[in-house]
């Protein structure tokens, strides 16, 4: 099977099955743009995305690569699903930095079924979270005043439950 | 989670795994999220989308404040709820709910279009869940399964759906003759009798399209070089909007689809007439005719023309006085009959068994082409009978009613059933102004009869009885005396007519009218009427008065969940008997414990 040569910010390359990497459709429409010619072992450098954080997309993506393909987007289609395998449950037991990382890696790499999981992943430590909580988990600055703060819970009144 | 772009922010809160409240906690952290959460629609979109899918595909309206209208949708709920918590003290004395006692509802309704999607969105949840409920206790009206709060949202249900059903006819009876597709009028019959069912002239018309189709790829095999196969699709979704005025084609090619559309259908598909339980309301719906593929000459034939006229064939309906067939002619001069209901045998002119009169024999009698207001009175008609027939005892009057409103509807006219509907409603101790009001507006040919229909509703009306039933006198506890056995909720048999039945009242001695006592020979039972009597309800639907010494606790318990009216009293089953709502306990408040005993002593043998 042919490869090609993946470099990261730092300088690493890694050589990946060109199937395998055509999962980014980032590096596809470059492969296809530039006409990179298959049977050379081109090195394509990613600026944006640092050797750790490649070398745990390049291990998704292989264990990915017979996916069946992630359906059109078409907002009329049936209910969304909400499951995380539990293989890529394990592979995302990462710290909050890596799995942030991920997510940049996967939407410039335009990985559809990454990004997906990722961000679902980054949902479940939201649900059913009080504000406060929320705030915790991801560090983020409360700078609403005690009056502000009452003033957002009136308002949100309407979606407590009965 | 300051490294995130904002559209990567946005794709998370929108995962389907997140509920609207998750996002109003998430933007409730700090200003930057909340300015920019509440402002972005598209998020708002999908949010609204995910939570009521159902939604989306019934009206495809776009707003530009998504979360606005989720706000309004949530408070329109809790409204709904309200209204709803306040039902089973107000009616829990009535069998039958009148239209006007519903009025609040009609005026929600026309505060707003959507409105009429959201409530029955919240009612259909409400009516549809397949929760269950594991508490001996009473529980609280909301608490998902209840059965009381499932009782009175569909009757609300069947209020709102008839207010929009009204409208919708109005705007079906102004179409033109071409625009009155007679699949958009059964469709409206079905949408009126199934209240707890979501069917859409759309989805309906989706089967039909499939129906057609497989038609098209049989004929394909058959015959490829059909012209059908070249007419543009702009010119096919014609023929499927808009009644022809022709057969589109020649007529051996008219023939050669006849042919292939009656192997689909019939020996493809075995539609078949339903010559086993003729009666069943469900024979007249369209929805359940395409899906059981069995039903009434007129649903089968509303269904063949349907498929006929997206085919480009043209097929008229004739309504002739016992039954209902198709007329096709290839030429479109000499027309024969198609006798859906049997297998889409041909009946040439004349040959119609049921068409001929004694007055006929020979001059043959053209019987005209029915138009769809026509057809759909008829199938009010068949509805009607059907509903009048003793073989479902269960939802029986409701079903009768439905059927009377819909002649009401679409037959205004028809002064015999609206003395039926007079009489059901009187029967039931209804509020019948609205009736009255709708005959004094209304013109007859034979105004004396409607006349006659006014006064007996004004005497009626003006009976003692009447203001006294209107008054909502606050429930009184019931006080048990020694002789009583047997409580509230409890499963019973009957020992001579051996029927299962709840007991939902009682009376410690008989109490019905002494005409009553001598026509059910009360004096021949052991105790005679100086014994407790129950009210029951039976499985099969009906009410009944019963005396203690016929009645005998028993644990085969199962089948009374079909029983509509179960949830005026009870709120759900539990194990050995049903557990009454809070007003049934608020009004024999002695009862739990009895009940329970007999709990404890059929769990101790085994049930």
């Amino acid at each position: 099977m042919p490869q090609i040569k993946l470099q990261s910010s730092d300088g690493e390359t890694f050589a990946v099955d060109v199937e395998i990497a055509k999962c980014s459709v980032t590096i596809k429409t470059m492969l296809e743009d530039l006409g990179m010619d298959e049977e050379e072992e081109e090195v394509v450098p990613l600026p944006n995305v640092n050797s750790a954080i490649l070398k745990k997309v390049i291990q998704w993506a292989t264990y990915h690569k017979d996916d069946p393909p992630p359906p059109e987007d078409d907002e009329n289609k049936e209910k969304r699903t909400d499951d995380i395998s539990s293989w890529d449950a394990d592979f995302l037991k990462v710290d909050q930095g890596t799995l942030f990382e991920l997510i940049l890696a996967a939407n410039y790499l335009d990985i559809k079924g990454l990004l997906d999981v990722t961000c679902k992943t980054v949902a479940n430590m939201i649900k059913g979270k009080a504000p406060e909580e929320i705030r915790k988990t991801f560090n983020i600055k409360n700078d609403f005043t005690a009056s502000e703060e009452e003033q957002v819970r009136k308002e949100n009144e309407w979606c407590e439950e009965k | 989670m300051d490294l995130l772009p904002l559209e990567i922010v946005e794709l998370i809160l929108s995962s389907p795994n997140l509920s609207i409240k998750d996002v109003i906690n998430f933007s409730s952290t700090c200003h930057y999220y909340r300015e920019l959460i509440s402002t972005n629609n598209t998020l708002w979109k999908q949010k609204f989308r995910d939570k009521w899918p159902d939604l989306t595909d019934l009206f495809d309206n776009n707003f530009n404040y998504y979360y606005q209208e989720i706000i309004y949708v949530h408070n329109l709920f809790r409204l709904t709820q309200q209204k709803l918590e306040l039902m089973p003290s107000r009616f829990c004395k009535k069998y039958e709910i009148s239209e006007c006692e519903l009025e609040e509802w009609t005026l929600l309704l026309n505060e707003k279009h959507e409105n009429y999607w959201y409530l029955v969105t919240y009612l259909m949840d409400i009516v549809n869940t397949s929760a269950t409920i594991e508490s001996i206790d009473v529980v609280s009206l909301n608490t998902p399964g209840n059965k009381t709060q499932q009782y009175y949202a569909s009757k609300v249900l069947r209020h709102i759906r008839q207010a929009h059903l009204l409208k919708e006819w109005l705007v079906f009876r102004s179409l033109s003759p071409k625009e009155q597709l007679l699949e958009i009028g059964a469709t409206f019959v079905a949408q009126w009798c199934q209240p707890q069912l979501q069917i859409t002239h759309k989805r309906i018309s989706t089967k039909l399209d499939k129906i057609a189709n497989a038609v098209k790829r049989k004929l394909k095999n058959i015959y490829p070089s059909h012209p059908i196969f070249s007419v543009p699709l702009e010119e096919l979704n014609k023929w499927k909007r808009y009644n022809l005025d022709r057969n589109q084609w020649s007529p051996v090619e008219c023939k050669q689809i006849m042919q292939v559309l009656k192997e689909v259908l019939f020996d493809d598909m075995r539609f078949t007439g339903n010559n086993v339980a003729y009666y069943m309301p469900q024979n007249s719906f369209i929805n359940e005719v395409l899906d059981f593929k069995q039903g009434l000459p007129i649903t089968l034939a509303i269904i063949y023309e349907a498929v006929a006229r997206r085919l480009g064939l043209l097929c008229q309906p004739i309504n002739f006085p016992a039954h209902f067939m198709l007329r096709f002619a290839e030429d479109c001069q000499d027309w024969y009959y198609i006798d859906v209901f049997n297998g889409g045998n041909i009946v040439r002119r004349g040959g119609c068994p049921h068409a001929r009169t004694r007055m006929s024999d020979r001059s043959q009698i053209e019987y005209p082409v029915a138009t769809a207001v026509q057809v759909v009175e008829r199938m009010a008609n068949n509805l009607e009978v059907s509903a009048r027939q003793h073989t479902q005892v269960n939802g029986r009057v409701t079903r009768l009613r439905s059927s009377l409103e819909l002649l009401k509807l679409v037959s205004p006219q028809d002064i015999s059933a609206l003395v039926s509907l007079a009489r059901l409603y009187m029967l039931h101790s209804m509020d019948t102004r609205s009736l009255e009001s709708f005959l004094l507006n209304q013109e007859f040919q034979v105004p004396e009869q409607a006349q006659r229909v006014v006064h007996m509703l004004r005497d009626y009306e003006s009976h003692p009885s009447r203001s006294r039933t209107e008054q909502n006198s606050p429930v009184e506890a019931a006080r048990r005396t020694p002789d009583l056995k047997f409580a509230v909720g409890m499963v019973m048999t009957h020992l001579a007519l051996d029927y299962k039945c709840v007991i939902y009242d009682w009376d410690p001695e008989c109490l019905a009218s002494e005409d009553w006592q001598e026509q059910m020979h009360v004096d021949l039972l052991r105790f005679g009427a100086k014994q407790p009597f129950y009210n029951v309800l039976v499985e099969d639907g009906s009410h009944r008065y019963v005396a203690q010494e016929n009645l005998q606790p028993t644990s085969d318990t199962g089948f009374l969940y079909l029983n509509d009216d179960v949830g005026r009293h009870f709120s759900h089953f539990f194990h050995t008997h049903y557990v009454p709502n809070a007003n049934k306990e608020r009004e024999y408040p002695q009862d739990k414990e009895v009940r329970l005993a007999f709990h404890a002593e059929l769990v101790k043998y085994g049930l």
